[in-house]
């Protein structure tokens, strides 16, 4: 049951008419401030869903690739099963005294101009020799009808690659042919021991007898020998898109002063990027790229200081109102801030108060981000592709933002304040313009003739400081993760 | 009452100037709540800033069925000024359950002396605790249990802590006016 005090407060602390006295106003900047909150946020949550959307069309766009894949090896094992008969109906009679060698079997299709110069690898008398391959020079004839001498434009994109330390034997499917074989010669039964399909690419170390059975000049014929500097490039150009996560540190050569009882910094940051390759030859590539990076930072730091002896600084209720200059470590440096104090009920401040700050300063940076570098590719059987590149990167920050919060402590009991928070108001001036090195070391996995998914990391260094004053070092160093996918044209 | 629907639709999809126009209509009594939970002006000000970001964050989740805005926003704000205390400083209550005896008391003429900033700063002046429990029981209208539940502390002392807000704002009212204006 309620008694007359509640009554009495209930009845003229919840009256309507004096909402519209001028103590029940809030100050302008209460809406200002929230609003701008709101905006933040609003924004945050766009950056937010724009992730989420580039994570879900790559992710889209993997399993696409993936299904495509799997359908195209459905059908081609279908071709390849129909052909197997065939294979074994028109096996040309094979040279019994070939021991174990690999040799391709050329399929129906026509080759016309038999002449063709190669090189082949000849590993000694037998295959189980260990004496060291020679390189030897055989003009090789096609012994079918209709053999054509296989040129770089008379073939299809995807051919064999038959390598050896110093050479790239190629053997090319021709347009429109599904596949091709490689059999051991047992005369009776020959072996599929390896199917080609389609777009496929494979590394094999040629091992041949001196004494060569029939069908291995069938092999030879389709077998162009280029050094590898001199292989054709099939593909020039690369895009690559990539996002993924970060973890930047900084080193803080502060003062003394600044960082009193310690310093500790975690930044983390998120980027989303393109990158174009272009390459020299298989191995080669030189890039340049374009990347937008934002970076969240939160940096804690305690301090002690005393209030002025003057006293100025503190109004009749005992709250504090305080244009305080702070000697925060970098990379905020030192800054002025207006911080309102409200000290807690039981405890009175005194003029000449020793004081421990623990400051928490949240920063945001926007950056573009544009690498450009040479890197080293090696590809091994063909699916596997390791990258590794070394770029200089030029920055440029879009936008940044500061908050900056406070708990304070006082005299040796450390009562705990009132958390202020408050806008940095004045900070030294940034570098707008940022360089710094990076090297990659990225694995991409060949999912389609021309399509890799890959994951990268990269650790960079910045080669100037964020903030113009010389005696705070903020050289930025870190780790990238990337995922993403890379198209060669 | 549609066109509080109207700005209430705008406010969802993030129309600022309807947030606005929203926030003009109830701003004082929004203000009074936070008054009540805060210290001063300056710290209902912050609570008041931290209701807002919740009120149209939330917007989405407030059903026009289910009651109207203003009630719905009062609860933000309460929850929001709960929040605030939480972490400005550490709530303790007594456990305390010391009953008191209340007396029936007669305020009829204490309004004209004092007026609303007056009780509102009487308020303001309880611990953080007692002023706490005070403006949920008796202005905002929650019952023992619930308060008991949002604050997860026992009803005993939310009982208790509301007799204590109670008999210190009687003594502090009776030292403002003697005894021969509250018998």
């Amino acid at each position: 049951m309620k008694d007359n005090l509640e009554s009495f407060f209930k009845k003229y602390l919840l009256k309507e008419d004096q909402l519209i006295e001028e103590w029940v106003e809030p100050s302008v900047d209460v809406w200002l401030n929230a609003s701008k909150i709101l905006d933040e946020k609003s924004k945050d949550k766009k950056i937010f869903w724009l992730w989420n959307l580039v994570g879900l069309l790559s992710l889209g766009l993997v399993v696409l690739v993936i299904y495509i894949n799997n359908i195209e090896s459905k059908n081609k094992s279908i071709i390849d099963s129909q052909k197997n008969k065939s294979i074994t109906k028109i096996s040309p009679p094979l040279n019994k005294n070939a021991t174990r060698s690999l040799i391709t079997y050329k399929t129906e299709q026509s080759i016309s101009n038999p002449v063709e110069t190669i090189k082949v690898l000849n590993s000694g008398k037998t295959p189980n020799s260990k004496t060291s391959m020679k390189e030897t020079k055989t003009q090789v004839r096609g012994i079918e009808n209709n053999l054509k001498t296989p040129t770089v434009n008379n073939f299809h994109k995807s051919y064999l690659t038959l390598s050896s330390k110093k050479y790239n034997f190629r053997s090319y499917t021709e347009k429109n042919e599904r596949s091709k074989r490689i059999i051991y010669p047992d005369v009776n039964n020959p072996t599929i021991i390896e199917q080609l399909p389609l777009l496929k690419m494979h590394k094999y170390k040629l091992v041949v007898n001196e004494v060569l059975p029939d069908p291995i000049k069938d092999l030879l014929s389709i077998i162009n020998v280029v050094p590898k500097s001199k292989a054709p490039n099939p593909h020039k150009h690369e895009i690559s898109f990539f996002y993924g996560p970060s973890l930047t540190s900084t080193p803080m050569k502060a003062s003394k002063e600044m960082a009193l009882n310690g310093y500790k910094k975690l930044q983390v940051s998120a980027n989303l990027g393109l990158k174009y390759k272009y390459f020299f030859n298989n191995e080669y590539y030189m890039n340049l790229g374009m990347e937008y990076l934002t970076v969240k930072s939160w940096s804690f730091s305690r301090n002690e200081y005393y209030y002025d002896s003057n006293g100025e600084y503190i109004d009749l209720n005992g709250n504090l109102i305080n244009i305080i200059t702070v000697p925060l470590p970098s990379p905020i440096g030192e800054m002025s801030t207006q911080i309102t104090i409200r000290q807690s009920s039981n405890n009175t401040i005194k003029e000449g108060d020793l004081f421990i700050a623990d400051m928490e300063s949240h920063q945001k940076y926007q950056f573009v981000n544009i690498p450009i570098g040479l890197g080293i590719q090696k590809i091994i059987h063909n699916k596997h592709n390791f990258k590794l590149g070394v770029d200089l990167n030029i920055s440029y920050m879009l936008n940044q933002e500061n908050e900056f919060e406070a708990s304070f402590s006082y005299n040796d009991n450390k009562s705990k304040m009132n958390l202020v928070k408050s806008d940095i108001i004045n900070l030294q001036e940034l570098n707008k313009k940022l360089f710094s090195i990076s090297g990659e070391l990225g694995y991409y996995y060949k999912l389609k003739d021309n399509i890799f998914i890959g994951l990268s990391t990269s650790y960079f260094r910045s080669l100037n400081n964020l903030y113009s004053q010389e005696n705070i070092k903020t050289k930025m160093h870190g780790i990238k993760f990337n995922v993403g996918f890379s198209i060669k044209i | 009452m549609n066109t509080e629907l109207k700005l209430i639709r705008k406010s969802r999809l993030g129309n600022r100037k309807s947030q606005e126009s929203l926030y003009l209509k109830y701003k004082t009594k929004w203000f009074m709540i936070c008054l009540r939970y805060a210290i001063d002006k300056s710290q209902a000000e912050d609570m008041l800033q931290d209701s807002l970001v919740n009120i149209f964050s939330k917007i989405k989740q407030y059903d026009s069925s289910r009651g109207n805005f203003s009630q719905w926003s009062y609860r933000i704000v309460v929850n929001s000024c709960l929040i605030c205390l939480r972490k400005w400083e550490k709530l303790t209550f007594d456990e305390n359950h010391q009953n008191f005896n209340e007396k029936i008391d007669n305020f009829t003429n204490v309004y004209d002396v004092l007026g609303a900033e007056e009780l509102i700063k009487l308020v303001q002046s309880l611990p953080t605790g007692y002023r706490l429990i005070f403006n949920m029981y008796v202005l905002e209208g929650y019952k023992h249990r619930e308060i008991a539940e949002l604050l997860d502390i026992n009803i005993g002392t939310s009982k208790s802590q509301l007799a204590k807000a109670k008999k210190i704002l009687r003594s502090k009212i009776e030292l403002l006016f003697q005894t021969d204006i509250i018998k």
